[in-house]
């Protein structure tokens, strides 16, 4: 009887890790459904440090405040600066609308100008700022955009002893490669939490440009959150690290801090 | 060429430069922390912060073409300390005051030193508004280089529109409220403060002489300018306008409003003809209308569009007319300016604008055309993650046939020093409102330093 059992236990244990061993991996489109459907609060604050580095190992450091916030499905986003004093009262505000159909809004305060200046979104593949982030991933942050491109998932990694999905992302077509500036996107996505652990940037050409860590992943107020950033442009040995502190989500960030008047007068 | 700026005056302002900087680096650690992240800001002036711009420009004619034959146009050194205090938990108090001095004399002769309270004023909020009191510039409209709805306050044309508008603009003693209703911001203000356009003393190197702006009298007439007539009430004289502005489908809009006097007075003539002379009296008088305007901008594709228009109720034109008894002819002037950027190339901007004034009374002998139209091109490009910006920008009068070009070069060497190099080029009919400097035409060299 004692061995019938031991049999039964063996085979039931066979069974379960062939079945798991054999099961297809989650498709592209659904890892990225998963890191979408993420809960992120639907506000956060926090401060961000900006340390960029040109290969010759000069730095520049901007301190900054950042706001985020929900309005239904439309995410706005506002980041002001601080310090050092060529970049202080500088202010990025952005509308992120979900339908795919429908060009993001974004200004720009530049206190030289005084003024607040319309800025098209669709020049996405930019640079931010001096920084080794585009203005879509600014935009974007943790999230992805599923329309861009079509994704597939490779194989299954660890980083840093996180276990991970691996997805190819291949933007939809030539004019968006173009739009975003990458020809492809391989990601690394944490199987537990939906998070990207890290991810590499290809020109059109199909030459790596970008590697970006995600570090220093926490919870705070029970949300997964990134407080490290770390990017490298391997064409230029420009090196861009956001320090995240003092995250908060969802206490009350007032309606108008998203607005053109708000980001002229500064904090 | 002649390189020989005053010895004298180099050798005050390398003493000048040396102690300012020492005083503001010194002034700036008081109150300025070192903060690294997660560090508490700590400040032996708690709650204040300093930072200081400091920039020395030099400026060469790139031919002895200056009223005094000196090559050497300008040596210019500007430290602007500005000092932010929090008062209470929303709001703040901004000091800014502007140091000057400089070793050549061309820009404004016999005036080599000047030190101005440039901003002083009070950031609060009450409810929901925002009330900005005190000495303070107010930027309306949308438009590069060209000035539509941005009159509110005056400016300097000591260096004609070379200077940045930031810098040229004369701040004013204004009350400024933000209000919002709804979607919609609601801006107030009162400027019980009678400040006008400054321009260039006679002789300097941009003192106007085209007939556009000063009018021609006759050979051998005896022309006296009398004293400017200047308003002194300091509130029936007051200016003072709305804005509303809002964001609407996509639509940044404005309508704007201002009742006030033109920052240019009115060059009002009377011709007397006794014993075979003539006598030629002129009156300047500053003189009201009112600026009714509006803004508007929105983005499509890599294109933004963005506009401006502006019509000024009473604007008085000269005429060069004998007949005419008071030497001037009143008018409305509708102006707009139509401007695209294109953000198609990384990194890159394209700007081109296209700026009309028509004037809608318009009788023959005024100096200036029934329909005038400018336009401007915009290059700008940043490499090196934005520490190396190249940009030129053209203007060009299509009437007047004259124009100017300004290549220019910034390198931001650190977050604390930029240096740049360009040049301001002018050509053109020398009557146009460009072609009357294209003797001065210059490269132009400075150093930044902010801290």
């Amino acid at each position: 009887m004692n061995k019938l059992k031991l049999l039964t236990t063996a085979l039931l244990l066979i069974t379960t890790q062939s079945v798991t061993a054999n099961a297809p991996l989650p498709t592209g489109e659904q890892i990225a459904k998963n890191i979408n459907a993420r809960n992120e609060g639907v506000s956060q604050s926090r401060n961000m440090q900006m340390i960029l580095t040109d290969k010759r190992g000069k730095e520049r450091i901007r301190e900054t405040i950042a706001y985020r916030k929900y309005f239904g499905d439309e995410k706005r986003t506002v980041i002001h600066y601080l310090t050092p004093r060529n970049v202080k009262k500088t202010a990025f505000l952005t509308y992120d609308y979900p339908e795919a159909d429908k060009d993001d809004d974004q200004w720009l305060y530049l206190p030289a100008m005084r003024k607040v200046r319309r800025i098209s979104a669709s020049d996405r593949g930019d640079y931010f700022l001096g920084t080794d982030f585009t203005y879509e991933d600014i935009k974007k942050e943790s999230k992805v955009t599923l329309e861009d491109y079509t994704r597939k998932t490779l194989s299954e990694e660890e980083v840093n002893g996180h276990p991970t999905y691996v997805i190819e992302a291949i933007p939809i077509n030539a004019e968006t490669a173009e739009e975003l500036g990458y020809g492809k996107v391989i990601q690394w996505v944490d199987k537990n939490i939906w998070m990207t652990r890290k991810s590499e940037f290809y020109d059109t050409r199909g030459k790596l440009l970008k590697t970006t860590l995600f570090k220093d992943i926490k919870q705070v107020d029970a949300i997964w959150t990134a407080h490290r950033l770390e990017v490298v442009n391997h064409k230029t040995g420009h090196k861009t690290v956001f320090n995240f502190s003092d995250i908060v989500y969802d206490k009350e960030v007032r309606d108008d801090f998203f607005t053109q008047r708000a980001i002229r007068r500064g904090l | 060429m002649t390189f020989s700026p005053n010895a004298q005056y180099v050798a005050a302002y390398s003493l000048v430069l040396t102690s300012l900087v020492l005083t503001s680096l010194v002034l700036s650690s008081l109150a300025s922390p070192v903060v690294n992240a997660g560090e508490t800001e700590k400040s032996l002036l708690d709650g204040s912060t300093l930072n200081t711009r400091i920039e020395s420009e030099w400026a060469v004619l790139t031919e002895d073409g200056s009223s005094n034959n000196q090559a050497v146009q300008k040596l210019q050194l500007m430290i602007e300390p500005e000092l932010e205090t929090e008062v209470g938990e929303d709001s703040s108090i901004t000091t800014i005051v502007r140091l000057r001095t400089d070793a050549e004399d061309n820009l404004s002769p016999g005036d080599h030193n000047q030190a101005e309270l440039r901003e002083f004023y009070l950031n609060t909020t009450v409810s929901d508004s925002i009330v900005i009191l005190g000495k303070q510039q107010v930027v309306w409209g949308k438009s590069d280089g060209l000035k539509v709805l941005d009159i509110v306050n005056p400016q300097d044309f000591r260096e004609f529109i070379l200077d940045d508008f930031d810098q040229s603009r004369i701040p004013l003693w204004t009350v400024n409220t933000e209000i919002p209703i709804n979607d919609i911001t609601l801006q107030l203000l009162l400027i019980p403060d009678q400040t006008y356009n400054e321009f260039a003393t006679t002789g300097s190197s941009y003192a106007f002489t085209s007939p556009l702006i000063i009018p021609m009298t006759p050979p051998g007439a005896n022309v006296k300018i009398n004293s400017t007539i200047e308003p002194d009430e300091v509130l029936r004289d007051a200016d003072a306008g709305f804005r509303l502005s809002t964001f609407t489908h996509g639509w940044d809009l404005t309508f704007n409003y201002l009742y006030h006097y033109d920052d240019t007075p009115v060059l009002f003539r009377t011709i007397d003809i006794t014993n075979n002379s003539v006598n030629i009296n002129i009156n300047p008088k500053y003189k009201r209308t009112h600026l009714i305007g509006s803004t508007f901008s929105n983005t499509f594709g890599d294109l933004t569009l963005r506009s401006e228009v502006g019509y000024l109720t009473d604007k008085y034109i000269s005429t060069t007319k004998p007949t005419d008894t008071d030497g001037v002819v009143k008018t409305g002037e509708l102006k707009y300016v139509l401007g695209f950027d294109w953000y198609g190339f990384t990194d890159t901007l394209l700007s081109t604008q296209i700026f009309q004034t028509y004037l809608d009374n318009y009788k023959k002998g005024m100096i200036r055309e029934e329909l005038n139209t400018q336009i401007t091109f915009l290059f700008k490009q940043d490499y090196m993650n934005e520490t190396l910006h190249a940009e030129v920008l053209f203007l060009h009068d299509i009437d007047y046939e004259d124009g100017m070009v300004r290549p220019k070069l910034t390198y931001e060497f650190n977050d604390e020093i930029n240096i740049y190099a360009g040049a301001d080029i002018f050509y053109g009919n020398e009557d146009g409102l460009f072609g009357q400097f294209k003797e001065t035409d210059r490269f132009v060299s400075g150093i930044m330093i902010g801290f």
